[in-house]
């Protein structure tokens, strides 16, 4: 039988590819949110960019195409959304939900059509081994023998929790999110911060979906099958990261973590005995995680004031 | 109106140029599809069209499978075969994909009042509502396919037998047991069901049938959609378990066992079609059913007109049979080769026996 | 907004118009031929009876997920987790059916839509008191509590409730008794569009024509001026929370005892998360939303029907369009709305 102690490095090694696809997409909509725009169509953006850049990637062998493209996707599919809210104004739940689907239906249409003649697959980056680190006994293998994109994530956390917080274009994305009265009376225009924000948040989103693709998979899946509701889960990471790029490193990584565990544990055969379908118990644990934690956590969850009220110059 | 001062007016220029961006970007993928040329692929793959051009049969054939057909894998083979008979026997071919638990009864009454003569259903759960459906219709011809272990076909049915993949599957074992360096190898089949344990029993005993110290080890993700699950899964075997060859069973899940079995150069056995585009580099063989084997006559049985001598039948033939080796066909030492192919011969003769087990829940692990 | 002027339906629309303007171009840019796609989607979605009930039966399940999603809206409610609690309400409506076998339709088919309605309601209960109590923001927790009821309901089908007697991941079948019979025979129009069509009716007149819904309505509109109105808003949540687990369960049960006859894995395509596009599509109006239900269940249905044809266009393409028509018709009728001064 397998021993408890390789099964937990191994769940805590598996974390962190895990956490990847969340934490960008996490990072993003924080920057969205705190500029008082909700973004609920990453979900739908990570898919098709998951496609997209899979596809580049295959067709020229070129993994910085391939990133770049999926950002390319995040980028446009952000100006739509911000279109639509902040210079229309319709209601961001519901644009956030047709974005959703309007992107998840085009990467399954451009995956169908693209499969007809030949099949999409690209090796995933390989883990960096960094020198001497990697050979420590437990650590070595969790947090030193992960490939670019793991610590390219937590590179852009920390560098856009700099931003966001000391940084004078951080203090206006906090002040158009908190009181755009008072920003747009300072001269801030704000509307034009929001654009940016979405854009960026859904750049990033792009981003979360290509790292799915060519760091960790290697493939797509239609039916949001590929990205499996993660988008969904960096949205509510956001909310008990408390709007904070930094803790969402912690967040997304509960998140990875209880996939993890539900992954490996259904693997190594511990739960076959439980009876059949009790392996559906595992998957629902990061989404109960996430209720506890809503729950536990809630006090102290002050969202940005103006967050889902689109602004109008008087 | 709108542009009552200069930065409401930049606002509207970012909007402009991402929509330009996005126009430019759909520009470009309209481009590039129209003038892809496929790669060089390993094997080809039939490309006909959905319906030959000009049908010389006015034979209606409807095929239906329920999920992913763009893994190579069972939902595609019905999908290649059925344009095979298009373009060869001139049949009207309609091919519906992705078809929805709730939506099978509707849309197989919907082809036989559309007047389709042969209704193809791929797929184990399409099972219940074909019995259903075909009764209510006995003037239209309906196949079921892969795997039907049940006693409740009418006249007008003729359904593929459970124990089909099985030889295949013991050929495969004897492969596996004689190239696992690590005596250790594993299965992953998506959701347990008694009509696929045959695979896997066949599988276990081939594998023991040379090798009789090695490990089988199985794993039941649960689920056929989530490739996430299949990679670490088989991340875990590979790991804990050290196999050294994986035979995925699991639709989209087993494209996760795929590439995690790739980035470890673990050696892969695929499913039902060849599935080395997959993974050019792991894929040693794949267990091929050789569909059209039983298509085939059916279909000119239906030309015929001689559909008695099928008809209510449960067909079991030995369809499975050992794909290319392609990257390891320099690998796998000629002994080898020679014993698969006895080991094939033996069971077509009868002096081999392949065992036909099926239980309702998985083994326990090892 | 409770006055009906023909200048109102106008953004509507061009809304409609716009989009499929943007349909045709991009089937065009695909290689399609927009004209011949646009025919197949009116052909296979009403060209045969059997298409044509095909598409109201479709119509059911989405304007009950609809209602769902509408009636929280209008008190600024946001559940999105209409596609949980009608899994919930379609496994407390199969629980209740089976024990239902021996008595006659007219006490089976009442009892199973009530504890349908109830099991939808209990789903909803948790984020609904969060918000009430805690003030925690409904979108998310209704949300994921959707991926916790999925994997609830595989689990069952797998294990517990599963037939042991088929192949599939499903409960065995329900007791005739508690079929909803079919309003044309051998198709899958059931009285479940009824039921559907008669919630549409009673929220209507909740919303419209009652104290409540009126307080309802404020609740929405302005939250603190309903407060200092002397409207309590926490009492028309838990009212609009009650009324939408309900209408979710409905959903479910309807296509569960209407066409499935069993309780499957997977059995719903989605329909909680397209009823918010029905909604949407319905500005918001129970009435609107009925013909919006038939509109949107008609481009699925003929979806699928393109998917069979000759032209096999993706399904996944004629998606993309729903979502399209969503967004046209809302942001037409918000920058028209804008410009007249008539936007809520």
């Amino acid at each position: 039988m397998v021993s408890y102690g390789d099964l937990t490095i191994s769940i805590l090694a598996a974390s962190l590819p895990l956490t990847m696809p969340i934490l960008y997409a996490a990072i993003g909509e924080v920057y969205a949110e705190r500029s008082g725009v909700l973004n609920m169509g990453i979900e739908g953006v990570m898919s098709l960019s998951a496609f997209v850049s899979l596809w580049v990637t295959f067709s020229t062998g070129s993994y910085p195409y391939g990133l770049l493209s999926g950002m390319a996707v995040g980028l446009a599919m952000g100006g739509l959304h911000s279109f639509v809210t902040v210079r229309i104004g319709i209601n961001q739940l519901i644009a956030g939900l047709m974005v959703y689907f309007l992107a998840l239906s085009l990467g399954d249409f451009g995956y169908v059509i693209v499969t007809k003649t030949t099949y999409l697959h690209v090796r995933p980056i390989s883990p960096v081994q960094i020198p001497a680190l990697s050979n420590l006994p437990v650590l070595g293998p969790i947090l030193f023998s992960q490939n670019v994109l793991v610590y390219a994530s937590l590179a852009v956390a920390l560098l856009l929790g700099l931003i966001l917080f000391r940084t004078t274009w951080g203090l206006k994305i906090r002040a158009v999110g908190e009181n755009p009265e008072a920003a747009d009376s300072a001269g801030i225009n704000v509307n034009l911060v929001r654009h940016l924000c979405v854009i960026t948040g859904s750049t990033l989103a792009g981003l979360a979906g290509a790292s799915l693709v060519l760091g960790y998979l290697g493939l797509y899946a239609t039916g949001d099958t590929l990205v499996a509701g993660r988008g969904w889960i960096a949205i509510v990471v956001v909310i008990f990261a408390r709007w904070s790029p930094y803790r969402a490193i912690a967040g997304a990584w509960v998140f990875g973590l209880g996939y993890s565990i539900a992954a490996i544990f259904i693997g190594s055969g511990l739960f076959s005995d439980l009876g059949p379908g009790s392996g559906y118990f595992l998957l629902a644990i990061p989404y109960i995680f996430a209720i506890v934690f809503i729950l536990l956590f809630h006090r102290g969850t002050k969202s940005p004031s103006s967050l889902t009220v689109p602004y109008k110059r008087k | 109106m709108y542009f009552e001062n200069r930065k409401a007016t930049s606002t509207t220029v970012i909007a402009a140029v991402v929509i330009v961006v996005l126009i430019v970007a759909v520009a470009a993928v309209v481009l590039a599809t129209g003038s892809k040329t496929s790669t060089t692929t390993i094997t080809s793959i039939s490309t006909t069209t959905a319906t030959s051009t000009k049908p010389s049969s006015s034979i209606k054939l409807a095929l239906l499978v329920g999920g992913d057909t763009t893994d190579d894998g069972l939902n595609d083979q019905g999908v290649q075969v059925a344009q095979w008979i298009g373009s060869t026997y001139g049949w009207n071919v309609s091919i519906s994909q992705d078809v929805a638990y709730s939506n099978q009864g509707a849309l197989m009454t919907s082809y036989a009042q559309e007047g389709y003569n042969v209704i193809w259903a791929d797929g184990n759960q399409f099972i219940g509502t074909t019995e259903a459906i075909a009764a209510q219709f006995p003037k239209v011809d309906f196949i079921m396919t892969p795997t039907y272990d049940g006693d409740n076909i009418t006249k007008n049915v003729v359904a593929l037998g459970a124990q089909n993949q099985a030889t295949g599957y013991y050929l495969a074992g004897v492969l596996s047991g004689k190239m696992t360096k690590t005596n250790a190898v594993g299965v992953v089949i998506g959701q347990w069901f008694a009509a696929l344990s045959y695979e896997f029993y066949a599988y276990q005993a081939g594998v023991h049938s040379v090798n009789p110290s090695a490990q089988v080890y199985l794993t039941v993700p649960g689920t056929w959609s989530d490739p996430t699950i299949g990679y670490e899964d088989a991340t875990t075997m590979i790991n804990t378990n050290h196999v050294d060859i994986l035979v995925p069973i699991a639709d989209t899940t087993g494209l996760g066992v795929i590439s995690a079995a790739t980035v470890t150069n673990t050696t892969l056995i695929g499913t039902v079609l060849d599935q080395v585009q997959l993974s050019p580099t792991s894929m040693m063989t794949s267990v091929l059913l050789n569909m059209t084997a039983f298509i085939q006559p059916v279909v000119e049985h239906i030309i015929n007109g001689t559909w008695s001598q099928i008809g209510g039948q449960i067909q079991n033939l030995n369809l499975g049979y050992l794909g290319p080796f392609h990257a390891y066909d320099s690998v796998i030492p000629a002994t080898v080769k020679a014993q698969l192919t006895q080991t094939a011969a033996g069971i077509q003769s009868g002096t081999i026996k392949v065992p036909f087990n099926n239980t309702q829940n998985p083994p326990s692990t090892p | 907004m409770t006055r009906v002027s023909p200048g109102k339906y106008l953004p509507y629309l061009l809304g409609v118009l716009v989009s499929l303007v943007l349909f045709s171009v991009i089937l065009s840019a695909f290689g399609y031929d927009a004209v011949t796609s646009m025919e197949g989607l009116v052909s296979g979605s009403f060209g045969t009876t059997f298409l044509a009930s095909e598409t109201f039966f479709l119509m059911g399940p989405l304007l009950l997920a609809a209602l769902a999603f509408l009636v929280p809206f209008r008190a600024r409610f946001y559940n999105i987790g209409v596609e949980g609690q009608l899994y919930i309400g379609a496994l407390f409506g199969y629980l209740a059916a089976a024990q239902l076998g021996g008595f006659p339709s007219a006490v089976a088919i009442p009892v199973m839509l009530l504890a349908a309605a109830a099991g939808g309601t209990i789903w909803l209960a948790l984020p609904l008191l969060m918000r009430i109590k805690l003030q925690v923001n409904e979108i998310f927790p209704t949300l994921v509590m959707n991926f916790i009821a999925l994997d609830v309901v595989n689990w069952l089908t797998a294990g517990p409730l599963k037939d042991p007697l088929s192949g599939n991941l499903q409960t065995p079948a329900l007791p005739q008794s508690t079929w909803l019979p079919a309003l044309i025979k051998s198709t899958q129009f059931n009285v479940g569009v009824i039921v559907a069509l008669a919630a549409a009716v009673a929220v209507y007149f909740v919303l419209y024509k009652t104290v409540l819904g009126y307080e309802i309505r404020a609740s929405g509109a302005s939250p603190r001026a309903a407060q200092s109105g002397g409207v309590n808003v926490s009492r028309s949540i838990l009212a609009v929370g009650l009324m939408s687990g309900a209408l979710a369960g409905l959903a479910g049960i309807v296509v569960v005892a209407g066409v499935d006859h069993v309780l499957a894995q997977n059995f719903s395509p989605g329909y909680g998360y397209q009823g918010i596009s029905v909604a949407a599509l319905g500005s918001f109006h129970p009435l609107g939303i009925v013909v919006a239900s038939v509109l949107y269940a008609a481009l699925s249905v003929g979806g699928e029907s393109l998917q069979r044809s000759v032209a096999a266009i993706p399904i996944d393409l004629v998606y993309a369009l729903q979502a399209i028509i969503v967004l046209s018709v809302l942001v037409v009728e918000k920058w028209i709305g804008d410009r007249t001064g008539r936007s809520r």
